[in-house]
């Protein structure tokens, strides 16, 4: 699976865990593809006690969410990125909600490719409304495949054409697939060794 | 100088995954299609499969230029092409053939 990941084009995967006991295993990636483990918890166990600990081994702490009261939860934790387990339509005052928290949103496409009919188009009218506010208040956007199987994999650039079916320019978001991953990681990499916000390592 | 009403938009696919068979690609493609966009859509895309080796899974289609991301949204949905699972990976897009061949398709054999 990490070979065809390397085949279309990515640089940095995210493998996830989501048993906070477990530990990561070893595994061996491709030259040229950064591996990076991310745990997924619920809201209610990202208390901080177990964050500083996970964060010892983890890259990317995430929380999801599959209500609108677990989605508030979450936001209130100090995990880096929430995303949607289930999907439910955002309104505007989740969006600033999250906005005002800082952290990352993950959009997850993979429903997509499973629903057909009007379950599709409930799906595509939630993304529709989220993908709006999600733009309009200039939320940090990590566009993900959620792949389990190879063949659910897509390359980088194909996951924002799905961006298309909810009227929206793939060529406007190009950096919810490079920039923002990139700076979460860096967020991320940050909160592990402790670094005050705003300062950087610049050379290592 | 003459415009053309319809430009053409050319897509350099490859499959990973499998072999398929041509037919079986192109009325997956085209069932694809159809469920998200419909009969009115399909009318206006205009797609037409140039070509497909099967042996390399290198396939070039042709659309209607407005109808470009939609084709790519579709394609992007597309994981299953006569019961094999597969992945398709759009090389590249340009609006002519030649060009399409010799920037994205040369390495390719």
């Amino acid at each position: 699976m990490l070979e065809i990941a390397e085949e279309l084009g990515f640089s940095t995967v995210a493998l996830t865990v989501q048993d906070v006991r477990a530990s990561p295993p070893e595994v061996i990636s491709p030259n040229g593809l950064q591996v990076v483990w991310r745990i997924d918890l619920k809201p209610e166990e990202a208390q901080p006690s177990l964050l500083a600990r996970l964060r010892r081994r983890y890259t990317v702490i995430a929380a999801s969410c599959s209500s609108r009261r677990e989605f508030r939860r979450a936001l209130r934790t100090r995990v880096d990125l929430v995303f949607q387990d289930r999907p439910f339509a955002m309104n505007l005052s989740d969006a600033r909600v999250l906005s005002l928290s800082g952290k990352f949103f993950e959009l997850n496409l993979k429903p997509l490719m499973h629903i057909e009919g009007v379950e599709m188009a409930r799906l595509l009218r939630h993304l529709r409304r989220s993908v709006r506010l999600l733009r309009k208040l200039d939320i940090p956007v990590v566009v993900s495949s959620w792949a389990s199987e190879p063949h659910e994999l897509t390359a980088p650039l194909e996951l924002l054409q799905h961006l298309a079916l909810v009227d929206v320019n793939p060529h406007e978001c190009y950096g919810w697939v490079s920039e923002k991953p990139a700076k979460l990681l860096e967020v991320c990499e940050s909160r592990r060794i402790g670094l005050p916000e705003g300062v950087r390592i610049l050379e290592v | 100088m003459p415009k053309r009403e319809f430009k053409r938009r050319y897509l350099a696919l490859r499959l990973i995954g499998g072999k398929v068979l041509k037919t079986a690609l192109w009325s997956s493609v085209v069932d694809v299609y159809l469920r998200l966009y419909g009969e009115y859509g399909l009318s206006k895309a205009g797609l037409r499969l140039i070509e497909f080796n099967e042996n390399r899974g290198v396939a070039i289609i042709s659309v209607n230029h407005r109808s470009l991301p939609y084709l790519r949204a579709a394609l992007s949905l597309l994981r299953e092409v006569d019961g094999k699972r597969v992945i398709i990976q759009v090389l590249g897009v340009s609006g002519t053939l030649k060009r399409l061949r010799s920037k994205f398709l040369k390495t390719e054999g």
